[in-house]
């Protein structure tokens, strides 16, 4: 299962009167790989945050899987970001809990069983070629593991949707392809990918669709490079 | 199955709550046992003391001593008085010898009466009332004292009343002690449960943006608040029965007619301590709860 992403006059004004968003419009089918561009701050965070219900728009529509993200209610939120595998800063590894907890948490807030959860958790470890690292605690792994448990952790409830905001950041260029890859493995097999990233190289090495943002406007979201 | 499952995971975080923090938990448990042990202290007092007084075998009596010179005929007459009034069942005769070798008979007494060189009692009729309305004891009181030869009127329901209503105070001052202390024990949970949440906070934050419900969230500090709450109450039971055996031992040789049959702590009394305990526990968690992640922007 995949999600279309739609975004039509989207505006995201912060208290303070800072415009995030400024009229965005593009839309992202079911199953495409793509990236938001754009220089710090032009507001590719905020595409993502708005597409997970973490913020709500100011105006215009966010329609994900044709929900209206930004009419759903407090209640619904946690069932639509279920649907959904979320890379961020803000959705941080616990340090109290080994990678295999970590990566378990979805399911257990989905309420799946004890032995369909430890089964799902070792695939999605095996996925990210961290099989045996069930009991590890996430500070001791490098930069470049910790961010594959989070995809593990992501893609464990079987996401209809990937959104990662920066995935490469603070990563050499050897585990950015390697994070890279592995996004394309799942877009290999039907989830939509939408990576925020300003790394010029990854986009080169790994390409894709690009819907170019700047100063909260887009400037482009053209088919990309074919996939 | 699936929502059995996911109380059964939140009562396990709610017992690793407790124990990460084993002596805090231990604590606050002895403060919460201790707050509700005070208001259940005092109703169990006030319903043993309650429940002893209509034990006692007590016939409502009002005793009208006669005066001195007052000769056969005067007393007579006063006795035809007395039952003539309302409220008035039967009229005893207690001769002024009679009353004096009463008197002596009563351990520690018979030195002193052998002492004396007259005998000090008057002649008393005892009247003994239909009922024991205080208002009827009141009204022959006082009709009583205007019957020609009484000196002295004395009822002898009167102790019982006084004591009737220390027991009702002692109720009452339970029941000021419960509002009081219920709020202190919610006001405890809350503080406690909104303190685990503080620090948990990443992993709240982290939950609700993997797509917890606020009911995930916060199902296991409700959890923790009812076992809190839950614990805190048997200690409390365990308080009260310890301070009745006490306060029973002290009172026995003093007030035999009292502490006989007095209460102990009951099923009544412990599953009222439990449960009390239980539903403040949860009621404080709830309120320290009930905003944790409800906006869709908790990170």
């Amino acid at each position: 299962m995949a999600a279309t992403i739609r975004f039509a006059g989207v505006t995201k004004r912060y208290p303070g009167g800072h415009d995030a968003l400024v009229d965005a419009s593009f839309t992202l089918a079911d199953g495409e790989f793509a990236y938001l561009t754009g220089h710090s701050g032009a507001g590719k965070s905020t595409v993502l945050k708005l597409a997970a219900g973490i913020e709500r728009p100011t105006h215009g529509t966010v329609l994900v899987n044709q929900q209206n993200v930004g009419r759903l209610s407090a209640r619904a939120i946690p069932w639509l970001r279920r649907h959904l595998g979320l890379v961020m800063p803000d959705v941080k590894l616990l340090e109290g809990l080994s990678v295999g907890e970590n990566v378990r948490l979805p399911l257990e807030i989905a309420g799946v069983d004890r032995a369909e959860s430890s089964r799902r958790v070792r695939a999605a470890l095996d996925k990210v070629g961290l099989a045996g690292r069930e009991r590890a605690r996430p500070a001791a792994l490098s930069g470049g593991e910790q961010q594959r448990v989070a995809i593990a952790r992501a893609i464990v409830n079987r996401p209809a949707a990937l959104l990662a905001d920066e995935p490469t950041a603070n990563l050499d260029a050897a585990a950015a392809d390697a994070v890279l890859a592995l996004f394309r493995d799942f877009h290999a097999v039907g989830v939509t990918v939408i990576i925020a990233t300003h790394d010029e190289g990854v986009i080169a090495r790994h390409p894709g669709r690009r819907v170019v943002l700047d100063h909260g406007r887009v400037i482009g979201a053209g088919a990309g490079e074919p996939q | 199955m699936r929502w059995l499952r996911m109380h059964r995971a939140a009562i396990a975080k709610a017992v690793s709550l407790a124990t990460a923090t084993p002596v805090l938990s231990a604590l606050v448990v002895i403060a919460l046992a201790t707050a509700l042990a005070l208001p259940l202290l005092a109703a169990a007092v006030a319903e043993g003391l309650l429940a002893a007084i209509a034990r006692i075998d007590a016939k409502p009596t009002v005793s009208v001593f006669l005066a001195p010179a007052a000769g056969t005929r005067e007393r007579e007459a006063a006795e035809r008085a007395l039952r003539g009034l309302p409220g008035v069942s039967a009229v005893r005769f207690i001769p002024r010898d009679a009353a004096l070798a009463q008197l002596a008979e009563v351990e520690g007494m018979g030195d002193l009466v052998a002492g004396l060189d007259r005998n000090p009692l008057p002649d008393t009729l005892v009247a003994t009332l239909a009922d024991a309305d205080p208002g009827t004891a009141s009204t022959v009181t006082g009709r009583a004292r205007s019957i020609p030869a009484v000196a002295g009127v004395q009822s002898d329901v009167a102790w019982v009343a006084r004591l009737d209503a220390v027991a009702r105070a002692i109720r009452w001052t339970g029941v000021l002690l419960g509002v009081l202390m219920a709020a202190a024990v919610v006001a405890a949970t809350f503080a406690a449960a909104r303190l685990q949440a503080l620090t948990h906070r990443e992993a709240i934050v982290v939950a609700t943006l993997l797509g917890a419900t606020r009911a995930w969230v916060s199902r296991p500090y409700l959890y923790h608040g009812l076992l809190q709450g839950l614990a805190a109450g048997l200690g409390a039971a365990a308080i009260v029965a310890g301070a009745l055996a006490g306060l029973g031992a002290t009172l026995a040789p003093a007030f035999p007619a009292i502490s006989e049959g007095a209460p102990g702590v009951g099923w009544r009394w412990i599953a009222s301590g439990i449960l009390s305990g239980g539903a403040l526990g949860l009621m404080g968690a709830w309120l320290a709860t009930r905003d944790l992640s409800s906006r869709p922007a908790a990170a």
